[in-house]
């Protein structure tokens, strides 16, 4: 890998992202806004789960309403991801907190894919308050915890490389 | 400013900002607490403002709408501020002296002087525009004020954090 990543940081590309010194922070921001919409709609669909929040709207319609934020977010995280790494490798690809990182962010969106179908499936069972809701409320949970687990070491890669 | 100066230097003086100042943890656990809140304000707000614009949950009331999230966005900011304060004293004559900080600190004073004019005056006419019908202009305007306000602490924050870096250990 850190051969790799020192392959990575001698092309041109690499070296002409930060020797524009506005470049990484700019690209920081938006990667940031993009997961400011992804936190914001897994805490807004598990509010609604757990009957904190939104209670006067079905959960189809509150599922509606934040997963596109959420994909549209993953869709920006995506290259500016990528333009942060190639700017950066080691700190990334040669960071054990990078590779946590991305772990959790994997498992955050298969969680969020498969209550998206779970969700076309079967909208009722998950307005279900009953006794039967423990597990969806779990499900629901963990993925926020995920992705708060991605947001803590997204800010932990710059103290551990 | 020599007051100032000299409660700067106290501030970091004290037990508390010095603990943070030199653990290895402290610095970077209430910082990740502080960007979590963070985001959570600016995502919760933005769901408000957008309604405002009538870009977002036109389904909904104005009304029934902020009864709803701004509990949330009041908590988050209320966790940001404390966990703010805390990093603030571990470095505050840098933070006081660095102009991203400055600028994020204004921008939120102008983010809560567009809501207290909000709150206190346009929303008196609420009941005419709560639902169905566009949101009056000056509302639409504080939603749009509001916005580039949080994006632009948001963009000053993270500045702030190249700019000034951790505290040395």
């Amino acid at each position: 890998m850190s051969a790799f990543a020192q392959w990575i940081s001698d092309t041109s590309l690499s070296l002409a992202i930060r020797e524009t010194f506005w470049l990484i922070p700019m690209i920081q921001i938006v990667h940031i806004v993009a997961i400011v919409m992804i936190v914001t709609a897994a805490v807004m669909i598990t509010a609604r789960i757990a009957g904190l929040a939104s209670r006067t709207q079905t959960m189809r319609e509150i599922a509606q309403r934040f997963l596109p934020w959420l994909w549209t977010g993953l869709v920006i995280l995506a290259p500016t991801g990528i333009v942060l790494i190639i700017a950066e490798p080691q700190r990334t690809l040669g960071n054990p907190t990078f590779w946590w990182k991305m772990a959790m962010l994997a498992l955050a969106v298969a969680i969020t894919a498969s209550f998206q179908v779970s969700l076309r499936r079967d909208a009722a069972a998950w307005e279900d308050h009953g006794p039967k809701a423990g597990p969806r409320r779990i499900f629901a949970v963990s993925s926020v915890l995920l992705w708060l687990g991605i947001v803590a070491t997204g800010r932990l890669i710059a103290y551990t490389y | 400013m020599e007051t100032m100066t000299g409660l700067l230097k106290w501030l970091e003086s004290t037990p508390l900002a010095l603990s943070i100042a030199q653990s290895t943890i402290a610095f970077p656990a209430i910082e990740i607490v502080h960007v979590i809140a963070i985001t959570l304000v600016f995502g919760t707000i933005a769901i408000v403002d957008l309604r405002l614009l009538g870009l977002g949950s036109k389904n909904r009331a104005v009304t029934e709408l902020c009864r709803d999230v701004l509990p949330w966005t009041w908590a988050a900011f209320g966790i940001a501020a404390i966990s703010g304060a805390l990093l603030f004293i571990s470095q505050a004559t840098q933070y006081a002296e660095n102009p991203a900080f400055r600028m994020k600190m204004l921008l939120m004073l102008a983010a809560g002087i567009n809501m207290a004019v909000f709150e206190l005056i346009t929303f008196r006419g609420v009941a005419k525009w709560d639902r169905d019908v566009p949101v009056v202009p000056a509302g639409r305007l504080a939603g749009a004020v509001s916005l580039v306000c949080w994006l632009g602490v948001v963009g000053f924050a993270r500045w702030v954090g190249f700019t000034v870096g951790v505290p040395e250990q």
